[in-house]
């Protein structure tokens, strides 16, 4: 009896698996192994009602599932591409992209520049990677859906979304992404800055574990572009701008993979020595990268006053005579050689500042101060006037330590979550080094 | 990253597979097979789900923020661990009311349109073509 029933269903999940080839490799690929376990599942307890016959007869609604969710499948794929042959129709300059680039998957580092690309005329599913892995915790050793799950925890706490509906904008991007060798071509667009550069080593390493021969993998990244003085990144750019890029893009090696993989790991290690140590390589094959991961090492705490480069930055321009919010901000990105912080997590930063037993920043009229309800024009929010705090002019010619007010530090970079009354890791500004601070928790 | 309400409407009418798996889903999270059994406990043999319209759905509903992959196991020393967990979002909560308060409204049309008076048979004379 029980070898019976192995023998039928080890049989059945057999033959299963094989008419899964039915289906668009994408799906079989993110789906094959589920729709397996559940049909053997099936299969078990169709053999203990009725035994063989019971498996037998299970398969007849199992391939009526099958043809027509295959055939399905197979249209729900084509129907983009037909309705891309249907604008081509009248558009001979896009065929000629289409020939060239075949059905598309762009990625873009944001909405901004995901929204113009839509109006480019770039054939192609747009997904946009949108997160600020500068700040808070990315542990070594995540799958992406697990790093997805942390990172939008993290980023309800700091109420930029409510968790599910951030974690449900991951795992649809996360999904799309998982099927990319649906797509002929796979194009990153991603600019020079922190925040970007952090997005495409994530990507990098994704990509260097996936079976990537039936897609071409390519990147457009770029810190400057024709006629634009002061370039910030690519969401500067208009629909025509943007387009013009799309023949520089080149498709990316498997060196690229590696190193882009090997930074992502450095970046997520608990100890920051492995950043440090990945930026002795060659890393030209991703030329702005190594500048981003130096302007990350200077967000540790310094080793002179234990503040991060952007809360220095912050108080030398309030010294400087700048004391409203959104005047501090711009003021602090112009110091910046490539700015990288939106407003929404500045505020936090300006608001830390403003905070804790010895605060370095103050409202001039006594109240304390408030983040943006709804958005950085209120007038509640940009009238704000901050001044330093004694404790803060003694931090500006290194008299005060800002973990000392704060009697500790709670603050992930990266893998490293510095933790307890004194930071493990300061960043030596003279020698551009980390340093072990004994005694540390 | 600060996101709106999502407006419900543009996904209705839900088909009956999408419906089942939301409704499925608001009592806790489940497994694919889970699901499947959920479903067909309440369904009484009237809606089939096979694995094909089930993650086809379960796809489509993760493309449309209806749910979420969750790692967290209600069991984990129990369970299978190349299982995946589905779960309710707020925007599939919000989906699922519109859609059950859509079907309210179409049952309470077919049923006053069952309760009224049969029109009397007519008899025509005369005409044609």
């Amino acid at each position: 009896m029980a070898d019976s029933s192995k023998r039928i269903i080890s049989v059945s999940e057999h033959l299963y698996q094989q008419l899964l080839r039915a289906y668009p490799a994408a799906f079989r690929h993110q789906y094959g192994a589920q729709m397996t376990q559940v049909f053997l599942d099936c299969c078990r307890v169709a053999y203990q009602q009725s035994g063989t016959r019971g498996v037998l007869q299970l398969w007849i609604p199992t391939l009526g599932d099958l043809v027509t969710n295959a055939i399905a499948e197979h249209i729900s794929m084509l129907i983009p591409r037909l309705r891309r042959h249907k604008v081509l129709f009248h558009a001979p300059r896009r065929l000629v992209l289409h020939r060239q680039g075949g059905p598309m998957l762009h990625i873009a580092n944001g909405d901004s520049v995901g929204g113009t690309l839509r109006h480019t005329g770039l054939p192609g599913t747009i997904v946009t990677w949108k997160d600020i892995l500068h700040e808070g915790p990315t542990p070594a050793g995540l799958s992406l859906g697990q790093m997805s799950q942390l990172r939008a925890q993290f980023l309800a706490d700091c109420a930029l979304g409510p968790y599910e509906e951030v974690l449900a904008d991951f795992r649809s991007r996360d999904t799309t992404l998982a099927q990319f060798a649906a797509h002929q071509e796979v194009i990153l667009w991603f600019e020079h800055d922190l925040y970007d550069q952090l997005q495409l080593i994530q990507l990098l390493d994704w990509f260097s574990r996936q079976d990537r021969t039936t897609s071409t993998i390519s990147l457009i990244c770029i810190n400057a572009f024709p006629g634009i003085a002061h370039f910030l990144g690519l969401g500067q750019l208009n629909a025509s701008q943007l387009r013009s890029l799309y023949e520089t893009r080149r498709p990316l090696t498997e060196g690229t993979f590696t190193l882009g993989s090997e930074a992502w790991k450095a970046f997520c290690s608990p100890d920051p020595k492995a950043l440090e140590a990945f930026l002795q390589k060659d890393t030209s094959a991703l030329p702005f990268l190594k500048a981003a991961l130096l302007r990350h090492l200077e967000q540790f705490p310094a080793l002179q006053g234990g503040l991060s480069r952007t809360e220095r930055q912050i108080l030398e321009v309030v010294a400087s005579g700048v004391h409203t919010p959104l005047e501090i901000f711009r003021a602090t990105q112009e110091q910046e050689e490539s700015p990288f912080l939106g407003d929404t997590p500045f505020w936090f930063y300006l608001s830390g500042l403003c905070t804790g037993r010895k605060p370095f920043l103050k409202r001039t009229d006594g109240s304390t101060f408030s983040l943006p309800t709804a958005d950085s024009h209120d007038p509640a929010f940009r009238e704000q006037v901050l001044a330093l705090t004694e404790e803060g002019q003694n931090a500006l010619v290194g008299q005060a330590d800002w973990i000392k007010s704060k009697s500790g530090i709670d603050r992930w970079l990266g893998g490293v979550h510095l933790q307890g009354q004194e930071a493990a890791w300061r960043w030596d500004s003279k020698l551009a080094t980390l340093v072990q601070v004994q005694g540390a928790a | 990253m600060q996101t709106r309400q999502r407006d419900p409407d543009p996904l209705l009418p839900l088909t009956p597979a999408v419906f089942h798996i939301l409704l499925s889903l608001v009592d806790g999270d489940h497994h694919g097979y889970g699901i499947m059994q959920e479903v067909n406990g309440y369904a009484q043999g009237k809606l089939r789900l096979g694995p094909g319209t089930l993650y086809r759905s379960i796809k489509q509903m993760l493309a449309q923020g209806l749910i979420i992959e969750w790692d967290e196991r209600p069991d984990p020393a129990l369970d299978d661990q190349r299982r995946r967990y589905y779960r309710l979002t707020d925007f599939g909560h919000r989906v699922l009311t519109a859609e059950t308060e859509r079907l309210e409204q179409v049952l309470q049309v077919a049923r006053a349109k069952q309760r009224g008076p049969r029109p009397e048979p007519t008899t025509t004379s005369g005409g044609g073509c």
